[in-house]
């Protein structure tokens, strides 16, 4: 297999203590269970806590820090976290003032992270939580839609808003807003291989085929065909991306008074001309930036086009997809409040942002 | 060859039209010729220009701000910029306080910059990157090494100096020694796909990797077999190690700079655990990781791989190492 790695048993952990090793001064790793800590946990504010499978570096690990989480739970290579490790990761990050948990929205994670909230709130933790579900070219299905590089910019602006001194309520809703308010849709011009499936990628490609639509794991996309040039195909991932002018659903979230699981209506609202928007392009591990900006200038185009106004912009690989080939655009209606959110300083190892 | 481009002659200029929006904030970029400068432009201090062949990325454009370059000559992709479009970019970011150019060590760029520098008529000095412990330094050569990784390193300790007020001697003396503390050496899994040639530059087997690769590709030391588990990365990672240390000779004890880099189809979580088994093989032979970086920041397409270099930083160095830097591939909080 063409990687860098020692085990496939060790890979998520030996990630980890690199990561440690290289950014001591931001995150502290801890072993049994693993979970990664902001290093400087001084300040009284509203905690963080994100976590998934590994294998979609810099997120979540690399996002712990100033501006952004304050704690990590990170499982195996595509594999929730435990509930130990979240319960765990839960109480080192609680100062007092409550715990917002966010949680891509997959079956694992969810039941994983929902049991560890119910047990951490039981032992008098203040707790919300937020499921992002922000994967436009995932189908309708009990399960909902997948989570995605949307998750990144919750963790960002709710991150900037517990900074601020904003208390958990204020942060919660506001990571509901984001949440709504995300729309990403992903293509995979090549799979990605897990290290313990012994050198076996997770869906096949034929040459020159690409799929688009792809999940974050390698789930099945919208459709396949033969490549395109990236004008075209990024006006078919609009297409997507835009073919809902809104799409309303359930979601869960923590009700710290009456400790039950309240549903809420969630509204991701029509983009009519004129809004304000930030644009993601996000690369799924290993395609180049190059090619991202070449997506990018195709991407700004066509969202200029339906009179989108682009008050911010990201391109990099953030979520990712271990090595997949790839990339996934994703698009926030944003107000100067989120802006001032996006624009605040963050200092995570892997994202550095503002004076 | 499935890459997010439209047609391979446009590569370049439509990657760099979505940087230039991408990044508004930071950078402008002229399109004809094509340079990219700031946005907000310090003309009281030394400019530092520098460029090369596209398919490096973020190398160089993305480290056009503050506490770094002045300006980026993108060529089209491994290939030199035009001597016409470094002095279009000289004369724009020229202050009066001259132009310090950061060159890589390849015949095409040196010949270009040698030429701009000769009609561009300000005041200039040249910093030349031979970073590339790849190919062994008693390897008869009229060219000398390769630029590679190590060019980031003097962009980033050169631009803080510039930034706090050096004048152009000061700059460039400072550029000689930071190049010459750097070493660097590769290894390739992949080869890249150039699009104007749509195929592979070089062939590899399935468990084969190129040790000493450059940075577009060029032949390495030597073809092994990829290590066997449960130790490949740290075997790999040790072979890299050894390469370096035994041409760059650091002091046990002295402030190290490690850095991985990506070389573009490689993902994070492997280049931290390459940064885990290289910083361990160090500290293990008794020498001091006193900074490091790990990401994709000099590239080589989509080609799997990464390079480790090693900076021997003094105390000026590690201190200028440290300075905010605002671009839109690094950032380093502090005050602009």
């Amino acid at each position: 297999m063409e990687r860098f790695i020692n085990e496939p048993e060790a890979f998520a952990r030996e990630y980890l203590e690199g990561l440690e090793q290289a950014h001591s001064e931001v995150v502290e790793l801890r072993r049994d269970p693993l979970i990664v800590l902001r290093r400087d946990r001084s300040k009284k504010k509203v905690a963080l806590v994100s976590g998934g499978g590994s294998g979609h570096e810099p997120l979540h690990a690399g996002f712990v820090g100033e501006g952004m989480l304050d704690v990590a739970v990170p499982g195996e290579v595509f594999t929730s976290p435990t509930p130990i490790q979240i319960q765990v990761a839960l109480r080192e990050a609680d100062r007092g003032d409550g715990v917002l948990v966010i949680v891509k929205n997959y079956a694992g994670d969810i039941m994983n992270f929902e049991m560890s909230v119910e047990m951490a709130a039981a032992d008098g933790i203040a707790l919300r939580s937020v499921a992002v579900d922000d994967d436009f070219a995932s189908g309708e299905s009990d399960q909902g839609r997948r989570g995605v590089a949307g998750t990144m910019l919750v963790e960002k602006i709710c991150g900037a808003a517990a900074e601020r001194g904003d208390d958990l309520d204020a942060v919660a809703e506001l990571a509901h807003r984001v949440a709504a308010g995300c729309r990403s849709v992903g293509v995979a011009l090549s799979p990605c291989t897990p290290p313990a499936l012994g050198g076996k990628s997770v869906f096949q490609l034929a040459p020159g085929e690409i799929e688009l639509g792809i999940g974050i794991h390698g789930e099945r996309g919208h459709h396949r065909s033969l490549w395109k040039p990236t004008d075209v195909l990024v006006a078919e991932m609009c297409e997507l991306l835009f073919s809902e002018a809104s799409y309303v659903r359930t979601t869960r979230d923590w009700d710290r008074v009456s400790s039950t699981w309240e549903d809420r209506e969630r509204t991701t609202s029509p983009l009519d001309a004129g809004t304000n928007v930030l644009l993601m392009v996000n690369g799924m591990g290993g395609t180049p930036n190059s090619e991202l900006y070449v997506v990018y200038r195709s991407f700004r185009k066509l969202c200029e086009a339906r009179d989108l106004k682009i008050r911010r912009t990201l391109v990099g690989s953030y979520v990712t997809s271990l090595e997949m080939r790839g990339c996934s655009l994703t698009v926030l209606p944003v107000d100067d409040e989120l802006c001032t959110l996006l624009d605040a300083p963050a200092r995570t190892a892997d994202y550095v942002h503002g004076r | 060859m499935k890459k997010f481009i439209n047609n391979a002659a446009n590569v370049v200029s439509e990657a760099m039209r979505g940087f230039g929006h991408a990044h508004r904030d930071l950078v402008r970029v002229n399109e004809k010729p094509l340079y990219v400068t700031r946005a907000s432009p310090n003309s009281a201090k030394v400019a530092l220009l520098s460029g090369g062949g596209s398919g490096h990325e973020p190398l160089h454009a993305g480290f056009v701000g503050y506490g770094m370059l002045d300006a980026a000559c993108p060529g089209q992709v491994f290939t030199s910029p035009t001597p016409d479009q470094i002095g279009a970019a000289a004369k724009a970011v020229d202050g009066g306080r001259g132009v310090l150019f950061i060159v890589k060590n390849y015949a095409g760029d040196v010949m270009n910059f040698e030429m701009a520098a000769e009609s561009f008529g300000g005041q200039s000095a040249t910093v030349l990157v031979q970073d590339d412990v790849g190919v062994e330094s008693t390897e008869p050569s009229r060219q000398g090494r390769r630029g590679v990784a190590g060019t980031m390193v003097v962009e980033k300790v050169v631009g803080a100096a510039a930034e706090s007020g050096a004048d152009l001697a000061a700059c460039a003396a400072l550029g000689e020694r930071a190049a010459r503390a750097c070493g660097s050496m590769g290894v390739a899994l992949t080869s890249c796909i150039v699009p104007a040639a749509g195929k592979p530059t070089f062939q590899l087997g399935e468990q084969e990797m190129e040790l000493g690769v450059g940075i577009h590709g060029e032949p390495g030391r030597r073809r092994v077999s990829t290590p066997p588990p449960p130790t490949g990365a740290e075997a790999v990672a040790t072979m890299l190690i050894e390469a370096i240390v035994h041409d760059l000779a650091p002091r046990e004890g002295e402030p190290l700079l490690l850095l991985v880099n990506g070389f573009g189809g490689t993902p994070l979580i492997e280049l931290y655990l390459m940064y885990d088994a290289a910083a361990r093989r160090l500290e293990a032979d008794g020498f001091t990781v006193a900074r490091s970086l790990v990401g994709n920041y000099v590239t080589s397409l989509e080609m799997a791989g990464c390079s480790l270099t090693i900076a021997r930083l003094d105390d000026e160095m590690l201190r200028l190492w440290d300075a905010p830097a605002h671009t839109p591939a690094f950032e380093r909080a502090g005050p602009r």
